[in-house]
């Protein structure tokens, strides 16, 4: 016989379970060592039930929530439902075993209740250091995935409560950092017992019975209602196709064909026809396609479903093996997180833009623009690696123009404040950070700005590698809106007067996809990162807001007498 | 009338089965069917159905992996 939950008490614990993915990241944030927890916050946490379905998440990295029900699956999989032991902390970072790509650290800890396993918590993290070919891993023109970084299948690193020191050395002899490494390890331990003292005091107010019947019940309504969501999209075969620019390793382009199906409250978003897996780091594993894909319908529905393993089982993601959605071991795999995620999320807006078009947006910038450094602090002649990455314009949509400069939308993470990069890291100060006008696609609703950042280096040498994307090929608007700017990325040479791309300067194959170049003393990078597609045809724009945007600078007065038609409000700024 | 299966992980096989409809790597646990002639690995019946009313119907017969 079934219990019957009264609606309040599923909303007492789901909010619970919210509540304790939020502190979790909380722990993380404010006891870790690198900028890209604590600053950047480009990690996440979610729990789980023993079979290992997600019960809760929090608002954190969507590509990397995506992914984690596939990497906690495979580890549940692979150490089977006896594996686990009161105590026990696994390890996970193997993309080809169900994780995002090599810098993605899952931790795993089963929680158990009168000795029985009732639960998991989990988080994953982007370690700033992973012993990659160069500092900071995200290798542009790596070549196969052991270039990437030190791969960890699932394996313990606590047994029983006990630290595995041989597991530990490992990790901790591959990474440059590992002090850093040890310290963000421990934060993320230390959010790991937080969650299972609190699931504990659930299970205690509550009873594991009324918990785990909660549990289920909350999973069917998040299904039931994310069906009901998607029964509202008229059914239809929708298309779309874009491309990834350059793989770091030839100059070509990789086209990304989507067929998506809305059947009732199915969805089939089917990739076949995709450009075979590239040879450097752009391809995106099977976890993240999906994870994309979900992301993209959690966009475009009820945000008040509660987001657990009930939302994702109305879609089937159909991914080739051997393609750019889907790569086969060992290709390399670091972009497909970071540059290729956020175009496919973008893709189902693109395709579903007819349909749906008050809930859909333009593309964004789509590029997290990863830069990496890292090189010996002169100051400790200890190691230092970080991960830089930026904004984009986000793309505009029915009512409302596109975000300025925001981590594009795979990560919903946040840059490293200037004062942090300039206090942590000694290799650069920053000369000068702002939007760029003109930059977001023209339309009715207009794209959002990128942005451009310019540092000077301030130590003799420093390695950076680079990863961006959308430097070549705009983001596209919808339904009238026009493309948002591509961004770039460029060297000036200490003494030298000259804006050089990589190309022209290091002779890499691509202008923004390599690693290990040595800057030096007095050399200065700069990074354009580019702007969100417009919605809608811009001659419908609003004049008054396109007045604002030429008096804050966003819209040149050109722009608003030519793109916008707006002759009596050019001279006005 | 296809059935739960189990594969075996290994360390030593550079290539590693998947899905026949999806392409999702199977880990262990799979379901084993006879679809279109052939014996297929698929993640859940589910996608045994989906590769007989969706797959076959658009792309045909898929060469076993």
């Amino acid at each position: 016989m079934s219990t019957v939950i009264d609606p309040v008490a599923l909303t007492v614990v789901d909010n619970y379970l919210t509540s304790c993915c939020r502190d979790m990241g909380v722990t993380m944030m404010t006891t870790a060592y690198s900028p890209i927890f604590n600053e950047s916050l480009d990690f996440s946490c979610v729990i789980f039930d023993p079979r290992g379905n997600m019960l809760a998440q929090a608002e954190f990295c969507p590509s990397q929530i995506g992914t984690i029900k596939f990497t906690v699956d495979w580890t549940i999989e692979e150490l089977g439902p006896d594996g686990f032991d009161e105590g026990d902390i696994v390890i996970h970072d193997d993309p080809y075993r169900g994780s995002g790509h090599v810098p993605e650290h899952m931790l795993l800890k089963p929680v158990f209740w009168e000795g029985a396993l009732v639960a998991f918590v989990a988080n994953v993290a982007h370690m700033s250091e992973v012993g990659a070919k160069t500092p900071g891993g995200l290798s542009g023109d790596a070549t196969e995935i052991y270039q990437e970084g030190l791969l960890l299948p699932p394996v313990k690193i606590k047994r029983r409560g006990e630290d595995v020191d041989d597991i530990w050395k490992i990790i901790l002899s591959n990474h440059r950092t590992p002090r850093v490494t040890l310290g963000d390890f421990r934060a993320m331990i230390g959010s790991l017992d937080m969650a299972e003292r609190r699931i504990h005091a659930l299970i205690a107010d509550y009873g594991l019975d009324f918990v785990q019947a909660a549990a289920d019940e909350l999973m069917a309504i998040a299904e039931r209602r994310m069906r009901a969501e998607i029964e509202a999209i008229p059914d239809g075969t929708y298309t779309f196709e874009d491309a990834i620019e350059d793989d770091g390793i030839t100059d070509r382009d990789y086209p990304i064909k989507l067929t998506l199906t809305i059947d009732g409250g199915e969805v089939i978003a089917d990739f076949t026809g995709s450009a075979p897996q590239a040879v450097g780091p752009v391809n995106a594993i099977y976890a993240v396609t999906a994870s994309a894909i979900y992301n993209a319908f959690l966009h475009l529905t009820d945000p008040t479903i509660p987001r657990n393993e009930g939302c994702y089982r109305p879609f089937t993601i159909i991914a080739p093996p051997g393609t750019i959605v889907n790569c086969s071991f060992p290709a390399p795999v670091a972009g497909g997180n970071t540059e290729t995620s956020p175009r496919l999320t973008d893709m189902i807006f693109g395709a579903l833009q007819h349909a749906i078009p008050d809930r859909i947006a333009a593309s964004c910038g789509g590029t997290s623009s990863p830069f990496l450094f890292g090189g010996i602090d002169p100051r400790t002649g200890e190691p230092y690696a970080h991960f830089h990455f930026e904004g984009v314009g986000w793309g505009g949509r029915r009512g409302l123009d596109g975000n300025s400069m925001v981590v594009t939308i795979n990560g919903n993470c946040r840059n490293t404040p200037v004062e942090v990069f300039e206090t942590r890291y000694p290799a650069f100060r920053i000369d000068s950070y702002r939007l760029v006008p003109d930059s977001g696609g023209p339309g009715e609703f207009r794209g959002g700005l990128g942005g451009e950042r310019i540092f000077t280096v301030t130590v003799p040498e420093v390695t950076v590698s680079a990863l961006l994307n959308r430097m070549k090929t705009e983001p596209w608007g919808v339904l009238g809106g026009g493309e948002g700017a591509v961004g770039g990325l460029w060297v000036r040479r200490a003494g030298t007067a000259e804006w050089r791309t990589f190309v022209e300067e290091f002779g890499t194959m691509s202008p923004s996809k390599f690693s290990g170049v040595t800057l030096r003393d007095g050399d200065q990078v700069r990074i354009l990162m580019p702007g969100g597609g417009g919605y809608g045809d811009p001659r419908l724009r609003d004049p008054e807001s396109v007045r604002c945007d030429v008096a804050e600078g966003f819209v040149s007065a050109d722009a608003a007498r030519a793109v916008y038609g707006l002759e009596s409000y050019a001279g006005e700024a | 009338m296809g059935e739960w299966r189990e594969t075996e992980i290994s360390y030593l096989k550079a290539n590693r089965a998947a899905c026949e409809l999806c392409g999702h790597p199977i880990a262990r646990r799979y379901w084993g069917a006879e679809a279109d002639g052939a014996e297929r690995m698929f993640c859940s019946p589910d996608h045994e159905r989906l590769y007989n009313d969706y797959w076959l119907p658009r792309y045909g017969r898929k060469a076993v992996t």
